[in-house]
């Protein structure tokens, strides 16, 4: 369903985060993209839905073309690609409710959506959304009450109100401890295989790779180095992925 | 019910507006017609007056009776460059033609009337001809009248210009006045700092414990806030009314008791966040409270009292800069004085000197803030 | 050393603390300039103690208090001279401020014997209702003018091209300079250009607003987080939508706080703006002043006072309930 042909991606700095990168998502997977810090999964998955600008290189969703794809269309295909960040991305000082109804901005007029309207279809929508995540009784609070991993829940209702048909998740859990990163990852997993979500999620630790993953890609120095199962990655593989000195932190021993 | 909070917040504010513009009277007609006047002005105060050229200047002056008869007229001179009016004398609102000959190709001249009570009254800035002459028609006027036999002149400042540039005269008054003005600033916010230092210890909630010291704390922090609801503006207006008006010494005594009052609450707030355990340790070996304060407070608090001296020292000099609008010294006076008389040159030389004396003390206080703290 | 005693501060520069020596520099300069301007040879010996501090520090890292001290001497002792700072002229006039004073005791508000206000006493309403509506509206006013210079001066947003960051450089510039006149000072210009009255005062106060107002607003537009400005948009919503909804969230509480801020300060200076002739009850207060009547000049203090303290009350619990 998502094909990446060839992506390059040069800052104006001169950093080349992406060097010719290719793959292919299909429907149902639950793809992890893992690597260094640095080596361009965050460019990578921005680069899919246009938040940033790639240099070249094609990227197709449902085999509509999202590089040349402008305005209205690029917006649609937007609002089908749901996204979760490492950090979140909450608008603080807005309340949960409204938080989780900004997910369905793409569906709605501007104009109503300037005024704060939002049908009731949408608000029970949000309500459903935010009693998947375990968190309905906090639709009123500021999002800014919230703990790391409540917040991390409501950016995933966020993404559910797009009724995305792909989900990415830049290190969703990369700010979390490690009990509540296997919460996070649970609801992608339900996600995954109850609603048929596909998720392409970057993540560091190995062993929630091991966990959650259905096929694997490596980045280094924006190149892809590694595509196969979890089970392939072993010692040596890891090695190479991670350079030398790296060791293999696992989550859960924390 | 939340609806109603904001329909009664909103006619609330709906109707005080309407009152602000009621007595405001915003007046956008107003600030369009004087669009011109706008623009001449700012045009006179971005062209200060700086540099100039070098240039030689004299003054010539003559006795002119109104009405006639009043004094004696002025006598004829032979002196090659002169200046003679038509008539020599006139009554109260006769035109008078004032001309000036031989006075040198292209002098700027400034024509004015020298009063019988030593005032001046500036007329026009003219310049003379390629032969050196100039003419300009004028009225007598009532405060021209010759007083007590002494009959006003008619005066003729006349300026040859030379070759050579040089700094102004108003540079050299605008330099003078902006150090009166910091040294009105620096002399305030040491002595209100030094005043307020020990008040700010009874104003600190951590070092009045008892009755007692309750009270001493509610009355500190009382005279505080109500000091601090007075402008140093106004404070300086009395002080200038008691020790007479331009003396930079009123604008001193009214900064520092703002000062006072402001410095005060920051010292002892930064005495309220010391860390009460090296108080404690020091309080445990015996120690008088005046030795407790001196070992444990004082070295804990000075970096940051030294930093609110600072903001202050800055505060105070934007403050100096008005302070000589109600007659307290200063840059400000100077300012008004010649803003009054129309010359927005002169005052756009101030303004540059205002802008880069606020500006360096301004980084100035930040720099060394920002390595105090 | 050497060089310390040729360029005082180079040798500490040199020597890796070129703060010390900028310092050092600046004292240096400040004393010998103050003491040129004045041509008292007598003060001549606080920049030479200086320097000579200056060259044994570069030898050997010296006491700083000891330059602070000579410093400071120097300048209090000029400071004094220039300001005519004598508190035995407060003495020697005591006399007048008597006579200044006395009155100032039984301000004048009301008719005597009565709750009626007095003729001055009108006046001071009527001063009080014109301070507070040109402080309403200048707040307005220049709040508003100020969010376009906010977003022009904020480097985060004008860094794209060199079109914008000239535009940044030159808007921050004119904030810059505007924010260092003072009020007042606009005052007495504006009273020349639209004439005496509350509306010059208005003017000028709402262009020190904006230049105040439109740094502090550009502050918050730098500190904005990215972060929400990328989800919003990767839900597919148009640019409008996300500045509704990622941008003005992160910005109007904060905007609103420095708003108020500036009201209570704005409501200060228009209380003294009319001694310019900026209209407001300074107006009053400034004729009161020159004709000695001190008995209004007293009753307009506590007008002034009432009002600055209420403000202080009002903004300070506004502010607070903007925070929680
Ligand atoms: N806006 C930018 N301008 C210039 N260089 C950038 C920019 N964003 C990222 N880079 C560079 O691109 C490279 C890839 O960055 P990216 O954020 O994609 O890495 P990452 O794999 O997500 O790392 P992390 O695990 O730390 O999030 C890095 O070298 C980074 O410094
Ligand atoms: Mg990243």
């Amino acid at each position: 369903m998502l094909v990446v042909e060839n992506l390059t991606k040069t800052f104006p700095n001169g950093t080349q985060a992406l060097r010719g990168v290719s793959f292919n998502v299909q429907p149902g997977e639950f793809l992890v993209v893992i690597g260094l810090s640095g080596s361009g999964k965050s460019t990578l998955l921005r680069c899919i839905n246009r938040l940033i600008e790639p240099t070249s290189g094609k990227v197709y969703f449902d085999g509509q073309d999202v590089t040349t794809a402008n305005g209205h269309d690029l917006r649609a295909i937007r609002r089908q690609i749901g996204m979760v960040f490492q950090q979140f991305n909450l608008v603080k000082r807005s309340s949960v409710m409204t938080n989780v109804l900004s997910g369905r901005l793409g569906y709605n007029s501007t104009l109503s959506t300037t005024f704060g309207l939002w049908s009731a279809r949408d608000k029970d929508a949000a309500l459903k959304a935010l009693t998947r995540v375990g968190l309905a009784n906090k639709a009123t609070a500021r999002a800014d009450a919230l703990s790391g991993g409540q917040q991390q829940r409501v950016a995933i209702a966020r993404a559910l109100m797009q009724e995305p048909k792909l989900l990415m998740a830049d290190e969703p859990v990369a700010s979390l401890d490690p009990v509540l990163s296997h919460s996070i990852l649970q609801h992608l997993e339900q996600l995954n295989k109850n609603d048929n979500v596909t998720v392409l999620c970057s993540l560091h630790f190995l062993d929630l790779v091991h966990r959650y993953a259905t096929r694997v890609i490596a980045l280094k120095d924006g190149l892809k180095v590694f595509e196969g199962l979890p089970s392939e990655i072993d010692r040596a593989k890891f090695k190479e992925i991670y350079g030398e000195e790296a060791q293999d932190v696992s989550a859960t021993r924390i | 019910m939340k609806i109603l909070r904001w329909l009664i917040i909103g006619v609330l504010a709906v109707l005080a507006y309407a009152y602000a513009i009621r007595v405001t009277e915003p007046d956008p007609v107003r600030l369009f017609t004087s669009l011109p006047k706008a623009a001449d002005v700012v045009g006179q105060l971005l062209s200060p007056d700086i540099l100039i050229r070098s240039s030689t200047s004299y003054t010539l002056s003559m006795a002119f009776p109104v009405p006639c008869g009043s004094a004696p007229n002025a006598a004829p001179t032979t002196d090659n460059r002169r200046i003679s009016a038509q008539p020599q004398c006139a009554a109260v609102g006769e035109p008078i033609v004032f001309l000036g000959q031989n006075l040198g190709a292209n002098a700027e001249v400034a024509v004015r009337w020298g009063l019988p009570n030593g005032n001046r009254l500036p007329l026009q800035v003219l310049r003379t001809d390629a032969n050196g002459n100039f003419r300009y028609e004028t009225t007598a006027r009532p405060i021209t009248a010759a007083r007590d036999g002494q009959a006003a002149t008619l005066d003729a400042v006349v300026s040859v210009p030379g070759n050579q540039w040089e700094l102004s005269h108003t540079v050299y008054e605008v330099i003078d006045q902006l150090f009166v003005t910091v040294f009105i600033a620096l002399l305030a916010t040491t002595i209100a700092s030094v005043v307020a230092a020990p008040l700010s210890f009874l104003a600190a909630r951590n070092l009045t414990q008892g009755p007692f010291g309750k009270v001493v704390y509610t009355l500190t922090r009382s005279l505080f806030n109500i000091t601090r609801a007075f402008e140093p503006l106004v404070l300086a207006t009395v002080f200038a009314l008691i020790v007479g008006f331009g003396k930079p010494f009123a604008g001193v005594l009214g900064i520092i008791i703002g000062t006072i009052a402001s410095l005060g609450k920051m010292f002892s707030e930064a005495v309220e966040d010391i860390d009460m355990g090296a108080v404690e340790a020091v309080t445990a070996t015996g120690a008088t409270r005046a030795q407790v304060v001196s070992q444990a407070v004082v070295p804990q608090i000075i970096p940051n009292w030294l930093a609110y001296m600072l903001y202050h020292w800055d505060i105070n000099v934007r403050i100096s800069t008005i302070i000589g609008f109600v007659g307290a010294g200063g840059i400000g006076e100077f300012l008004q004085k010649q803003i009054d008389t129309l010359s927005y040159r002169q005052a756009g030389t101030a303004l540059l000197g205002i802008i880069l004396v606020v500006w360096t003390l301004d980084f100035i206080s930040a720099q060394v803030r920002k390595r105090l703290i | 050393m050497i060089l310390s005693l040729l360029i005082p501060g180079l040798g500490q520069a040199l020597r890796g603390n070129a703060a010390r020596g900028a310092a050092i520099f600046c004292a240096v300069a400040s004393a010998l300039i103050f003491t040129l301007w004045y041509r008292q040879p007598v003060w001549y010996v606080f920049p030479a103690l200086i320097w000579w501090w200056n060259v044994w520090d570069a030898h050997k890292t010296a006491p700083v208090w000891m330059p602070f001290a000579a410093w400071m001497t120097m300048a209090l002792g000029i400071g004094v001279a220039v300001t005519e700072f004598d508190l035995m002229a407060l003495w020697q006039n005591a006399e007048r401020g008597a006579v200044i004073l006395r009155p100032m005791l039984r301000p004048d508000f009301f008719e005597p014997n009565s709750w009626r206000l007095s003729f001055n006493g009108g006046y001071i309403l009527e001063g009080i209702q014109q301070t507070l509506g040109m402080a309403l509206l200048a707040t307005t006013f220049g709040a508003i003018l100020a969010v376009p210079f906010g977003f022009l001066a904020a480097r985060n947003l004008m860094s794209a091209n060199i079109a914008t960051r000239a535009i940044y450089t030159i808007t921050r510039a004119v904030l810059n300079i505007a924010r260092s006149i003072e009020s007042l000072i606009l005052a007495i210009v504006f009273v020349k250009v639209v004439g005496l009255g509350t509306f010059a005062g208005f003017i000028a106060l709402t262009i020190h607003t904006i230049a105040a107002l439109g740094k502090l607003f550009s502050e918050i537009i730098e500190a904005i987080d990215p972060g929400p400005i990328e989800a919003i948009r990767s839900t597919g919503a148009t640019w409008l939508q996300t500045v509704r909804y990622a941008v003005i969230p992160q910005i109007v509480p904060q905007f609103t706080a420095l708003t108020i801020y500036r009201w209570d300060i704005n409501v200060r200076t228009s209380t003294i703006i009319g001694l310019v002739g900026g209209g407001g009850i300074g107006f009053f207060l400034n004729q009161w002043i020159r004709n000695g009547d001190y008995r209004a000049v007293s009753a307009s203090f506590i007008a002034i006072a009432l009002i600055v303290v209420v403000m202080d009350f009002l903004s300070a619990r506004i502010r607070a309930k903007l925070e929680a």
